[in-house]
C-alpha cells in the first residue's frame, strides 16, 4: 500500500484531478495483487453509491442550492446583518452568524463557504476588506455549518463507525455555538486592528430584531423540526437530506413564493454539476478502500498507534494530529470513510466516548478544507474572492487559533458535547 | 453546425435531463419511503430504487460535471511549471484518465453480464442494472476526455472550463 | 508492501489440474479471506478462527485463512460476486442469497421448515441438497464448503406481547429485504420493514418501527433489550448459514487441500452449530436479566399462517419432497 500512497501523492501534486488520482492509484493496488481480478475495481467503484448513507451527500448539496434560490438564505443574511451591524467588521461577523444559522439547514461546509463568499464577498471588497481576509472568514466560519446539525460528515462517521447519528447531531449543537463565539472574538480582534468600523452606532432595537426573526422563522425552525423528526422516528438521519430538500422546495414555492419553475430547473442543473464532481471522488475512494482492508492496513496501523501510547489523552492527541495531516491532503468525506473504522475501535478501547470522539474528529478533519496543499474551500473561496490561496491562508491564521481553541475545550471537557445528547436521547 | 455536433448537443441535453430526473427521483423516493413507513405501510422497494438511481446519477453526473468544469485538482505546484510543461503533463494525465476509464469499460461489461443473477435486496430485478452504470458512464467520460484532448491540442491552451458549451 | 506473487486466479482452472497431479509438491501458500457481516464478538466468528487454525495446522501451513468480520470486504452480495469473479474470498451466506442462483435452495430460509438443528443437518446431507450444491458449482461458479452453520432460531422482539399471528396486525417489524424474509413476515401477520440491522436500535427507540425479529446472538450483542420488552418465542426461522468460495479459486487448490477445506469446514460448522444451539437457554436468561420478558406463543397458529408464504413463493411441493427425503 505504500506504493499506492506514493502514486496517489505524485498524481495529486502534478495536477491530476483528485477523483482520478484516487482511482488510478487504487488500481495500482490491484496490479500489485494478481489474486484479485480487475472486475472487482468495477464493483468497488460502484459500492459507495449503493450505500443509503451516502445518499445524504447529493441530497444535502441539492438542499443547500435550493436554500440559496428560495429566499431562505437571503432572509438569514438580513437577520445576521441586523444582529451584528453594531460590531467592528460587521460583514465578517455576518459571515460567522450566517454560518451558524445556515448550519441548521445545510449539512455541507464546502457548499456554505462557496455560497457565502459569493453572497458576501462583493460587499466585503467594496467596504475595503482585503480579498484574502474575506476568503478566510467565509471559508473558516463555514466549519460551524459542519458542526451544527444536520451534518454530512457526522452522518458518514455515524454510519461507518456504527455510532448513533441522532446523538452525534445533538452533540454538535454546543460545539457549534462555542465555535461561533470563538470566531466572533477572532473577527472582533482582527477587524479592530484593520479598522473596519461598525456600520451602525448601536445595536438594533428589539422590534427590528423580532421582525427579522419572524421573517426568517421558516429557516430557523428547520433544525428543530429535524431533531424532533428524528427523535420521534418520522425519518432517520440518513433521510434528513431528502427532508431538507423537500422543506426548501415547500418554503420557497409556497411560503416565500420565490422559487419559480425556471429557478428550480436552474438549481437542479447547478446541483447535478456539483454532485457529479464530488460523488466521483467518493466512488473512486471505493477502489482505494478495498486495498486498505485486503492488506489489513487498519490493523497494522492501529497496532503501531497503540504501541506508541495507551494513555487516552496522548492517544487522542496523536489521532488528532494524524487527522489534521490527513485532512490537509484528502477530502473530508474520504478521510471519514477511510479512518473512522480504524479509529473508533481504538478510542473506545481506551474508554473515549465515540460521540465525543466523532465530533472532535469531524471538526478537525473538516478544517482540512481550508488548509493547503489540498483545501477544497481554500481554493473555492480564494477563486471567488479573486486572490491567491496563499493570501487567504495567511489571513486565516487568527481563525485557526480560535477553532483549535474550541477543539482543545472539546477534547478536555467531553461533557460539554455529551450533555445535550444525554438530555434528548437519555444516557 | 455539423450533424455530428448537433447530435452530440442533443445527447448532452438528454443526459442532463436524465441526471436531473434521477436526483428528483431520489428525493421523492427517500422522502416518501419515510412518510409511508411512518403511517404504517412501508415502501420497501423505494430504498433499492433510490440506490439504482444513485448509481446512474453518479456516473452520468460525473460526465456532466466533467464537461462543465475542470474537476477538483491541486494546481499549487502545477501552475509554477512553464506553459509547455503544463500542457504536456495535462495531456499525459488525460491519456492516463482515458486508460483508467477504458479499464472500467473493459472489465465492467463482462461483470455486468456475469453477475446478472445477483438481485437487489427488495426488488427482484437484477443488480446488473446498477453495475451497467459504470461502463456506460465511463464510455461517456471517455468521449468527453477525447474532446478535451483535441481541444487542448488544437487551441494550445489547457481547457479550463470543460469540453462543451452545449445545454 | 502488498501482493504476494501468485498466479492469476483467472487461469486457475488449468493450474488446478496440474496441481492435483502432484499434490503438496509446489510448496505454495494459499490464502483464503473469510468475510462475514457479523461482528467480531459473534460466537460464529470464533468458529471461523477455529477453522483457520485447523486448516493451517493440518495443511502444514500451506492453507491460511484470515477472518474479516463486520463486512470489511463488502456486503455479502459484493463478496459473493468477488468469489464468483475469482478472488480468494469465502463468505458466510444464508439460503436466500443462494436462491438467486439456484431458486430451490431458497427454501431453507423459509419459516418452520425445520424445528431444530438436527433436522437442518439431515437436510444439508440429503440428495436433493447435494443436487443444489452441484448446480451452484457447475452453473454458477459457487462452491459450497459447508452449509451447516447455525445461528439459532429467530423470534419476534416487540413492545407488546404477541401470542398469535393476529397480535402482529399492523406491527412494523424490521426484517432483511429479500422476498423470502418479507413474504414470510407478512404471512406471519406483521408489516415487514426493510432496513439495515445496524439501524434497528435507533429506529425502535425513535418509533420508526415497532419491533424486529432476530436470533439471540444478534439481539443480545446489539443491546436490543434496552429498547424492546418482549421476546415472543415464535422460532419462525431456523438460521441455516453456509460458507461458500468461488469455484475459480477452489480449482487452483491442490486436491488434498480441496478435500481438507471441505471436510474441516463441515466439521467445524457442526461443532460450532451445536455450541450455538446449546447457548439458547443461556442467552434467554441473559435477556431476562436485562429486563425482557419471554412470551410463549401459539406455535400451531404461526405454523399454519406460514403456509401462505410457501404458497406465494411456490415452495409447497418442494417442502413435501424434502420432508419425504429426510423422513419428517
Ligand atoms: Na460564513
Ligand atoms: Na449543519
Amino acid at each position: 500500500m505504500l506504493l499506492v500512497l506514493f502514486v496517489f501523492l505524485f498524481l495529486l501534486f502534478f495536477g491530476m484531478p483528485v477523483a482520478f488520482a484516487i482511482g488510478i492509484s487504487g488500481v495500482v493496488f490491484f496490479i500489485n495483487t494478481p489474486d484479485i481480478p480487475f472486475s472487482i475495481v468495477v464493483q468497488r467503484v460502484l459500492v459507495p453509491s449503493q450505500s443509503f448513507t451516502m445518499l445524504a451527500i447529493p441530497l444535502f448539496i441539492f438542499a443547500g442550492n435550493l436554500m440559496n434560490n428560495t429566499g431562505i438564505t437571503s432572509r438569514l443574511v438580513k437577520l445576521a446583518n441586523i444582529l451584528t451591524g453594531h460590531m467592528h467588521g460587521n460583514l465578517a461577523q455576518v459571515s460567522v452568524v450566517l454560518s451558524t444559522l445556515m448550519g441548521g439547514v445545510s449539512g455541507s461546509a464546502v457548499a456554505d463557504a462557496a455560497m457565502e463568499a459569493r453572497v458576501l464577498g462583493p460587499d466585503m471588497v467594496k467596504k475595503g476588506y482585503t480579498r484574502g481576509y474575506g476568503a478566510a472568514v467565509n471559508g473558516l466560519s463555514s466549519l460551524i455549518t459542519a458542526t451544527i446539525p444536520p451534518s454530512m460528515g457526522l452522518i458518514i462517521y455515524g454510519a461507518v463507525g456504527e455510532v448513533s447519528v441522532g446523538r452525534l447531531f445533538a452533540g454538535g449543537i454546543l460545539p457549534g455555538i462555542m465555535m461561533m463565539v470563538a470566531l466572533m472574538v477572532a473577527v472582533d480582534i482582527t477587524a479592530r486592528k484593520k479598522k473596519h468600523m461598525p456600520e451602525r452606532p448601536k445595536a438594533a432595537g428589539l422590534k427590528e430584531v423580532l421582525k427579522a426573526l419572524l421573517d426568517g422563522i421558516w429557516a430557523l425552525l428547520f433544525p428543530i423540526i429535524l431533531i424532533v423528526g428524528i427523535r420521534f422516528g418520522v425519518f432517520t438521519p440518513s433521510e434528513s437530506g431528502a427532508f431538507a430538500a423537500v422543506y426548501a422546495i415547500f418554503v420557497g414555492a409556497v411560503v416565500y413564493k420565490e422559487l419559480t419553475w425556471i429557478r428550480f430547473v436552474a438549481t437542479l442543473k447547478d446541483s447535478i454539476v456539483d454532485i457529479g464532481g464530488i460523488t466521483l471522488i467518493i466512488s473512486a475512494s471505493g477502489i482505494f478502500g478495498y486495498g486498505i482492508v485486503y492488506d489489513r492496513v487498519a490493523q497494522n496501523l492501529s497496532g503501531v498507534i497503540t504501541g506508541i501510547t495507551q494513555n487516552p489523552l496522548l492517544l487522542f492527541l496523536l489521532i488528532i494530529l494524524s487527522l489534521v495531516a490527513a485532512g490537509m491532503f484528502i477530502e473530508t468525506t474520504v478521510v471519514a470513510l477511510l479512518l473512522t473504522p480504524i479509529y473508533v475501535p481504538i478510542i473506545t478501547s481506551v474508554g473515549i466516548d465515540p460521540v465525543h470522539f466523532g465530533l472532535v474528529m469531524m471538526t478537525v478533519t473538516t478544517m482540512g478544507i481550508m488548509t493547503p496543499p489540498l483545501g477544497v474551500s481554500l481554493f473555492s473561496t480564494s477563486a471567488i474572492m479573486g486572490c491567491p490561496p496563499e493570501d487567504t491562508f495567511k489571513e486565516s491564521l487568527p481563525f485557526f487559533v480560535g477553532i483549535l481553541g474550541v477543539v482543545a475545550i472539546m477534547v478536555l471537557f467531553p461533557d460539554l458535547i455529551l450533555f445535550v445528547p444525554n438530555m434528548i436521547f437519555g444516557k | 453546425m455539423t450533424g455530428m455536433k448537433k447530435a452530440y448537443e442533443t445527447f448532452c441535453k438528454v443526459e442532463e435531463t436524465l441526471v436531473k430526473v434521477f436526483l428528483m427521483g431520489i428525493v421523492v423516493f427517500v422522502f416518501s419511503s419515510a412518510i409511508f413507513r411512518t403511517i404504517g405501510s412501508p415502501l420497501n422497494w423505494a430504498v433499492d430504487m433510490s440506490m439504482l438511481f444513485f448509481a446512474w446519477m453518479v456516473f452520468l453526473g460525473a460526465d456532466v460535471a466533467m464537461r462543465h468544469t475542470e474537476l477538483v485538482n491541486v494546481d499549487l505546484f502545477f501552475r509554477r511549471f512553464p506553459d509547455k510543461a503544463q500542457m504536456g503533463i495535462y495531456l499525459l494525465w488525460q491519456v492516463l484518465i482515458l486508460a483508467f476509464l477504458g479499464m472500467l469499460v473493459a472489465y465492467g461489461v463482462p461483470l455486468t453480464i456475469e453477475s446478472s443473477k445477483r438481485l437487489f435486496q427488495t426488488m427482484t430485478i437484477s443488480y446488473s442494472w446498477a453495475t451497467l452504470s459504470v461502463p456506460v458512464g465511463s464510455v461517456l467520460m471517455m468521449v468527453t476526455t477525447v474532446i478535451k484532448i483535441v481541444r487542448t491540442w488544437t487551441t494550445k491552451t489547457i481547457g479550463r472550463g470543460g469540453a462543451g458549451e452545449c445545454c | 508492501g502488498c501482493g504476494q506473487k501468485t498466479p492469476d486466479a483467472q487461469t486457475g482452472a488449468q493450474t488446478g489440474t496440474e496441481n492435483s497431479a502432484a499434490p503438496a509438491a509446489d510448496g505454495k501458500v494459499y490464502t483464503l479471506k473469510m468475510s462475514t457481516q457479523m461482528a467480531d464478538s459473534h460466537p460464529m466468528v470464533e468458529g471461523f478462527r477455529q477453522l483457520g487454525k485447523n486448516l493451517e495446522e493440518k495443511s502444514g501451513g500451506r492453507l491460511v485463512m484470515e477472518v474479516f468480520p463486520s463486512a470489511q470486504l463488502g456486503s455479502d452480495e459484493d463478496v459473493i460476486e468477488q468469489a464468483i469473479q475469482g478472488v480468494n474470498v469465502a463468505v458466510l451466506t444464508d439460503g436466500g442469497r443462494m436462491g438467486n442462483y439456484v431458486n430451490d435452495i431458497g427454501i431453507i430460509g423459509m419459516p418452520y421448515l425445520t424445528d431444530d438443528y438436527e433436522d437442518i443437518l439431515k437436510i444439508t446431507q440429503s440428495d436433493i441438497f447435494k443436487g443444489w450444491e452441484q448446480e451452484l458449482a457447475d452453473d454458477n461458479g459457487i462452491r459450497v464448503l459447508a452449509f451447516n452453520f447455525y445461528d439459532g432460531a429467530r423470534h419476534f422482539l416487540t413492545n407488546k406481547p404477541v401470542t398469535k399471528p393476529e397480535d402482529l396486525a399492523g406491527v412494523r417489524i424490521r426484517t432483511p429485504g429479500a422476498p423470502v424474509w418479507s413474504e414470510s413476515i407478512k404471512a406471519l401477520g406483521a408489516t415487514p420493514v426493510a432496513m439495515p440491522w445496524t439501524e434497528v436500535y435507533s429506529a425502535v427507540q425513535q418509533k420508526a418501527i415497532d419491533g424486529a425479529e432476530s436470533q439471540y446472538t444478534a439481539s443480545y450483542s446489539s443491546r436490543i433489550y434496552e429498547v424492546l420488552k418482549y421476546v415472543d418465542k415464535t422460532g419462525h426461522f431456523q438460521l441455516i448459514n453456509g460458507i461458500i468460495v468461488g469455484e475459480k479459486w477452489f480449482e487452483t487448490l491442490p486436491e488434498d487441500l480441496q478435500t481438507l477445506l471441505l471436510e474441516e469446514a463441515k466439521a467445524v460448522a457442526t461443532e460450532n452449530a451445536r455450541m450455538i444451539a446449546g447457548m439458547a437457554e443461556e442467552y434467554e436468561e441473559k435477556m431476562v436479566a436485562e429486563g425482557m420478558e419471554i412470551v410463549e406463543v401459539d406455535l400451531d397458529a404461526f405454523k399454519q399462517a406460514a403456509d401462505a408464504a410457501y404458497e406465494t413463493l411456490g415452495f409447497t411441493e418442494l417442502r413435501e419432497e424434502i420432508y419425504s427425503q429426510i423422513g419428517k
